[in-house]
């Protein structure tokens, strides 16, 4: 509304200043003019009348001024009163003696045989009363304003020259004249000037009003009123404007309605995607489960007649059931990483991000990986130097360096050699995993991230797997939002690598923080996340192991204030690891929870444990478990 | 003595012929349903000590099964053991929340099927004989 208040006010201001602006020129003239007219007037008047006035003043002074003075001043009274500029009458004689004046007859006992003689010495006054022509000049009225004098000598009928009349004109009227039309032509301008600012004020109101019809529109579609239209028939350029305006907003909306339907068919196809993507996913899932019933009999069967539940088992077929079994292990594997594909694709929502030792869980990897491989296995570890906490998920990370080895260990011959190197750079840790194996051809380079891909068929069958592992690399690697890059040239080997940033947090430094510290050991992965991120945000520093044989090492390395482990591992009865804490004289103080699905509760107490717990886990009554044997036992870290 | 009775519910025949000759020549007796229909009736009329029971079945699944032997009076004390092709966590915590004592996961090895077994009919375990 501002914009069209000062609108307004700038029509109204404008033509008031134009209409002052003529008035006041108009005024001024008007002034000037009538002023000169009024003055002239006066003079005019005064020469007019002292002409006219000045033969029977001579005559009434000659006539009754000695014999009659009252006649003498009633006359010239009289005539004095005909024009009220005069303001003085004098009568003089040629040698410049005032014989009467109209000053006196203020005294109406004035006794003319009594005044005295007065000579005027005035040489302007001498000449003109000897002169026998009327003569004027200016002069100032009694009360010291401005005036002139008229002299006007009296030539008797045989042309004797006695006397002269001397009036003295007053401009005094001229003021209050000028005055009665200043007022007027005031009056007039402040009439004229209150007409022109109502035109005004109306004319803006009447051309502002198509201005506040297309403002409140355009306010409307602003707001969302696409239906706003404005209906104008000034026939001006609003009218145009108008039209433009319309056409716009129809535009405007006819856009809008086309990308609502742009929207709805996106979210449309969008949620079709992820119905599609949901379906791939649980189609995965589910093809794996399938796999696994006719996996169940085969291995059953296989072990069956291996454990010689058939009967005894020839050389020959015990040899051709290892073949069996080794295949079978192998489709486990294939169908586990499938599954975990199909996990990971759900994205970095799920990640459980956080400050983690890199080295530690890179050294478990290897670990397990050693163990897996035998001690044949070629595989170096360089830990680095000075390395920072990373940030990122360790349960993910694990899986990367995993895939990654396992990928390297594949595709490398006995004899080469692999290398898993950390390397601290520039706000982040360097990953690298090199192999001396027949590397990947350049322009395969950019495939071998693709799901299901191998560089050429053929080596499906010699090298085995599903391509899935380094697609599932990449996609993990992606949800941390951190890029891999590999270099390989083929028969000379190949590196893979990538870096993950320095965690910030203070808490990023589990092994200086004061926190308990607990060694979680169980090979389900997602157990270990859930439980190790809960019990980290409860202030626990905690580090996991997947297997028996790393749990052991994690904790002789550690030396926490708690274990919690499992019933059931895969490379070891959770059992004969509590029994192996509890004998080792530098672990058998640490307080251990069982934690399994089975109902062992007086073997496992029997055997140290300080607690058995059944699984599924009560997050909420596992922390109050491990608080409760925290107290119980005193602190232990540091003690070494 | 008697020896334990176990009832292995499995769609798949080649999977309850494997497990009926690893628990028969392991000296337990062994009962085959192949539906969770024919469990709930085996459970009633063979008074099974232990029963394994698949998940993924057609028209009665092994959810549903466990949830009716839970309910039924005459069989709710029988422990069951779920052997099931699902690994996924969730899946293994339903079952113990539903109230089966064990999860074991396919394709088993025999010999890790036999000692859960055992540990069941053993010193501390649920099935515990006198």
């Amino acid at each position: 509304m501002a914009m069209v208040r000062s609108l307004r006010l700038k029509v109204i201001v404008t033509v008031a200043a134009l209409v002052a602006g003529v008035l006041a020129a108009n005024a001024s003239v008007l002034a000037v003019t009538s002023h000169r007219r009024l003055r002239r007037d006066i003079e005019q008047r005064g020469l007019a009348y002292a002409a006219l006035a000045a033969g029977p003043i001579a005559q009434a002074y000659q006539t009754y001024y000695a014999s009659g003075y009252g006649k003498f001043r009633e006359l010239v009274m009289r005539l004095t009163a005909l024009n009220p500029d005069v303001v003085e009458v004098a009568i003089y004689d040629t040698q410049g003696r005032l014989l009467a004046q109209s000053s006196e007859f203020a005294d109406a006992v004035f006794d003319p045989g009594k005044r005295r003689t007065v000579v005027t010495r005035d040489g302007r006054l001498l000449r003109a009363l000897q002169g026998l022509t009327p003569t004027q000049w200016p002069d100032a009225d009694p009360d010291g304003g401005r005036a002139f004098v008229v002299v006007v000598p009296h030539v008797e009928e045989w042309g004797r020259h006695r006397y002269s009349v001397v009036f003295s004109v007053s401009y005094a009227s001229l003021r209050r004249a000028t005055l009665a039309v200043a007022w007027q032509i005031g009056g007039l301008a402040a009439a004229s000037l209150t007409l022109g600012l109502l035109i005004a004020v109306a004319l803006a109101a009447q051309s502002l009003r198509p201005v506040e019809a297309l403002t409140g529109s355009a306010r409307a579609l602003a707001g969302g009123d696409l239906r706003s239209r404005i209906r104008l028939e000034t026939g001006d350029e609003f009218e145009l404007l108008a039209h433009a305006f319309n056409q716009m907003a129809d535009r405007l909306a006819a856009t809008i309605a086309d990308l609502e339907k742009t929207n709805v068919a996106l979210n449309q196809m969008n949620l079709e995607l992820r119905q599609l993507d949901r379906m791939k996913s649980d189609l995965l899932a589910n093809v794996s489960h399938e796999l696994r019933t006719p996996l169940t009999a085969i291995r059953g069967y296989a072990e069956a007649i291996d454990d010689g539940f058939l009967g005894p088992v020839e050389a020959g077929h015990r040899e051709a059931l290892v073949v069996v079994k080794r295949n079978v292990e192998r489709l486990m594997g294939m169908i586990e990483q499938l599954l975990s594909y199909s996990r990971a694709e759900v994205g970095a929502q799920e990640l459980d991000l956080r400050g983690f030792r890199i080295e530690a869980v890179a050294e478990q990897v290897v670990e397990a990986l050693k163990v897996a491989h035998g001690r044949t296995l070629n595989l170096h570890f360089d830990r680095g130097t000075g390395l920072p906490s990373v940030y990122g998920d360790p349960v993910r990370i694990s899986q990367v360096l995993e895939n990654l080895l396992t990928n390297a260990i594949k595709f490398t011959p006995s004899d080469g050699r692999i290398e898993l190197r950390l390397r601290r750079l520039e706000g982040e840790v360097e990953v690298a995993v090199s192999d001396t194996g027949i590397g990947i051809p350049p322009a395969e380079l950019g495939r071998i991230f693709d799901r299901f891909y191998q560089v050429d068929s053929s080596s499906t069958r010699r090298y085995g797997g599903m391509g899935l592992g380094l697609a599932l690399v990449r996609q993990i690697l992606q949800a941390h939002r951190r890029r891999i890059d590999v270099v390989s040239t083929p028969g000379v080997g190949t590196t893979f690598r990538f870096t993950l940033p320095e965690a910030e947090e203070a808490g990023a430094e589990p092994e200086l923080e004061q926190g308990r510290r607990i060694v979680l050991v169980d090979d389900d992965p997602t157990f270990c996340q859930t439980v190790s991120s809960y019990l980290t945000r409860q202030g626990f520093v905690v580090e996991t192991a997947l297997t028996g044989e790393q749990g052991v090492k994690v904790i002789a390395g550690s030396h926490p204030d708690l274990v919690l482990l499992d019933r059931l591992l895969p490379d070891c009865d959770g059992f004969d690891l509590l029994a192996r804490l509890k004998r080792d004289e530098r672990t058998c103080a640490i307080p251990v929870l069982v934690a399994s699905i089975r109902q062992e509760r007086a073997l496992g107490l029997r055997l140290g444990a300080s607690a058995y717990l059944v699984k599924p886990l009560e997050l909420e009554a596992l922390r109050a478990e491990i608080e409760q044997t925290l107290s119980a036992s005193p602190r232990s870290g540091g003690t070494e | 003595m008697m020896p334990a009775k176990i009832l292995v519910v499995d769609d798949e025949p080649d999977v309850c012929s494997v497990l009926h000759l690893l628990l028969s020549r392991s000296g337990y007796g062994v009962v085959a349903a192949s539906s969770g229909m024919e469990c709930l009736v085996k459970a009633r009329g063979e008074r099974p000590d232990l029963i394994l029971l698949d998940i993924m079945m057609p028209e009665m699944d092994g959810w549903e099964t466990l949830k009716l032997l839970k309910l039924d009076g005459a069989t709710s004390q029988i422990p069951v053991v779920i052997v099931s092709a699902r690994a996924e966590p969730k899946d293994k915590i339903r079952g113990l929340q539903e109230g089966a004592v064990d999860y074991i996961t396919k394709p088993f090895g025999a010999r890790e099927i036999l000692e859960r077994v055992e540990a069941i009919f053993g010193p501390g375990g649920v099935a515990e004989r006198a």
